[in-house]
């Protein structure tokens, strides 16, 4: 119990810190997570119209996922110095993989027939991805964004080893002070803003299904 | 036949006992039935995460080694440096670390810094490390390793800065980058911004290892180093005189634990001639063979000692 009220007299009595803290860690997975968005769906949408370039982009793919975060952000230095640009670009990285990964097996998952019946009927090859394969893949998709949201914002966290802002910075002093009070209220803001943005996600999910009569 | 195995029993652990007290050996009572001349568990030995402690550390082992002939073990890098090392060597997780007199006081005695002068610390220290935790300080390696405001060199010549108080008319328009510890321990940044009046126009918490590649990329203008640090006369970048004495000392030492002093007879003197062996210059000097030379640190460690007459070749 004294654990979490030192907890709580750290949010209150540094606020401003925190809620900055909050603000910077927002925009920094924010700008990941919309990149590794749009990019990821593009690339998965491509190598899925694009089969036989499919196996090389997903091994590159899944290459840079496997990279471990701490030294993803350390061979990044050279490049691209510390702060904020390195984390983004960190993070973009990892949140690639799930995004076209699932595009991809969405789009590949379809029904032969059902394409087959769309070409029959004189469709184009942009109107049979637009009308049918992206309707057919968005809860594939979809799934993948909400894993890919909900890892950007935890692995966020680490971005203060390379000098980026972030609830990491919390987290860091907090190891490194012997803090575990302020260790934990750096991370129990990272979990909440992650769970916050897959509720957000899911219930759009939802509103959409229910728009195009999924259910 | 039942009552008399245990009688038995009971007379041979008590003269088991009897014996083992007679012997007086502070090995402990699992491995009581070894004999003197079993190999005994290596001094465990922790260091914080930097390069000078990973050679004090090695300098600690073969001190031990070749003064004693015990066998050591070097945990380096043991993340958050006194804050987390400190509650292991109470467990007993370590049994000695290199230390320095003003961390001791502040981070774990929680004594004002700067109240007492260094000799009279550096007595406290023993004195208040003995009844609190059972531990003491052995021997004064000579080196300060205290804080230094480090900026780059084109910037300190471009605003011709020589003092901490300097930098404070033109810190508006740099940024700062420190290490999450000094970023939030009360003697850290916060007391350095308030002194001297320093508005940065941006802060950022970096890991340690990172700072004077950032500072020489350009991307910070000013860091908190070390007296010790490696790239200090080797890299361009310049140390602002602390013209407001805000810092205090930090002499190199070694935190011990007391039963291990007894159990291990002969490893006081051993650590005892680690004092007076360092300055300021040389420990740099050996940071910068470690870290810019990329030598090896137990080579490193080694060949100082040998140079110095500590340790046979």
């Amino acid at each position: 119990m004294e654990f979490i009220g030192s907890i709580f007299t750290l949010y209150w009595e540094r606020a401003d810190w925190f809620l900055g803290l909050l603000g910077t860690h927002m925009l920094l997975s924010g700008i990941a997570i919309g990149i590794a968005g749009v990019a990821g769906l593009g690339i998965g949408v491509l190598i899925s119209e694009f089969r036989k370039a499919a196996p090389v982009v997903i091994g590159i793919c899944n290459v840079c996922y496997t990279i471990p975060s701490i030294s993803l952000f350390g061979l990044l230095i050279p490049f691209l110095g510390i702060g904020n640009p390195t984390a983004v670009t960190a993070l973009t990285i990892y949140a690639m993989m799930p995004m076209v990964r699932n595009t991809y097996t969405g789009i590949t998952g379809i029904d032969r027939d059902i394409l087959e019946a769309a070409r029959g009927m004189g469709s184009t090859r942009w109107q049979i991805l637009w009308r049918v394969k992206l309707p057919l893949a968005v809860s594939v998709i979809l799934t993948g964004l909400r894993s890919m949201v909900v890892m950007t914002i935890a692995v966020g966290g680490i971005a203060s080893f390379v000098g980026a802002g972030g609830l990491g910075v919390a987290i860091y002093r907090g190891i490194t002070m012997y803090d575990p009070a302020m260790t934990f209220a750096g991370s129990l803001l990272i979990a909440a803003f992650a769970l916050l943005a897959d509720l957000l996600l899911g219930f759009a999910e939802k509103i959409y299904k229910k728009k195009r009569r999924m259910f | 036949m039942k009552w008399g195995k245990r009688i038995f029993a009971g007379v041979l652990a008590v003269a088991l006992t009897v014996a083992l007290a007679a012997c007086g050996t502070a090995e402990p009572s699992t491995s009581g039935q070894g004999s003197q001349t079993a190999q005994k568990d290596p001094i465990k030995i922790a260091t914080k995460p930097m390069t000078e402690q990973y050679i004090l550390g090695e300098m600690l082992a073969l001190v031990i080694e070749d003064a004693t002939g015990y066998p050591t073990e070097i945990t380096k890098g043991i993340g958050g440096g006194t804050s987390n090392i400190h509650p292991a060597m109470e467990k007993g997780d370590f049994d000695l670390y290199p230390e320095y007199t003003s961390s001791g006081w502040a981070v774990v005695l929680k004594h004002e810094l700067k109240s007492v002068s260094d000799e009279e610390m550096f007595q406290k220290l023993k004195e208040e490390y003995h009844n609190k935790y059972g531990m003491t300080w052995i021997g004064l390696y000579g080196a300060n390793n205290t804080y230094a405001v480090v900026v780059r060199g084109d910037v300190a010549r471009e605003h011709d800065l020589e003092t901490v108080s300097d930098l404070a008319k033109v810190s508006s328009g740099l940024v700062f980058g420190g290490n999450p510890d000094y970023m939030e321990r009360e003697d850290g940044f916060a007391v350095l911004r308030d002194t001297y009046g320093l508005n940065f126009k941006k802060v950022v918490d970096l890991d340690i290892g990172l700072k004077y590649t950032a500072l020489v990329n350009g991307d910070i203008d000013v860091t908190n180093g070390y007296t010790t640090d490696a790239q200090l006369g080797h890299a361009d970048v310049a140390v602002l005189a602390d013209d407001k004495q805000l810092q205090a000392n930090y002499f190199g030492s070694t935190v011990v634990r007391e039963d291990t002093l007894e159990e291990y007879p002969g490893l006081q003197e051993a650590l005892e001639k680690m004092d007076g062996i360092l300055t300021d210059s040389e420990m740099a000097q050996l940071n910068y063979s470690v870290e810019v030379e990329k030598k090896d640190e137990k080579q490193v460690a080694h060949d100082y000692l040998v140079s110095k007459g500590v340790i046979k070749e």
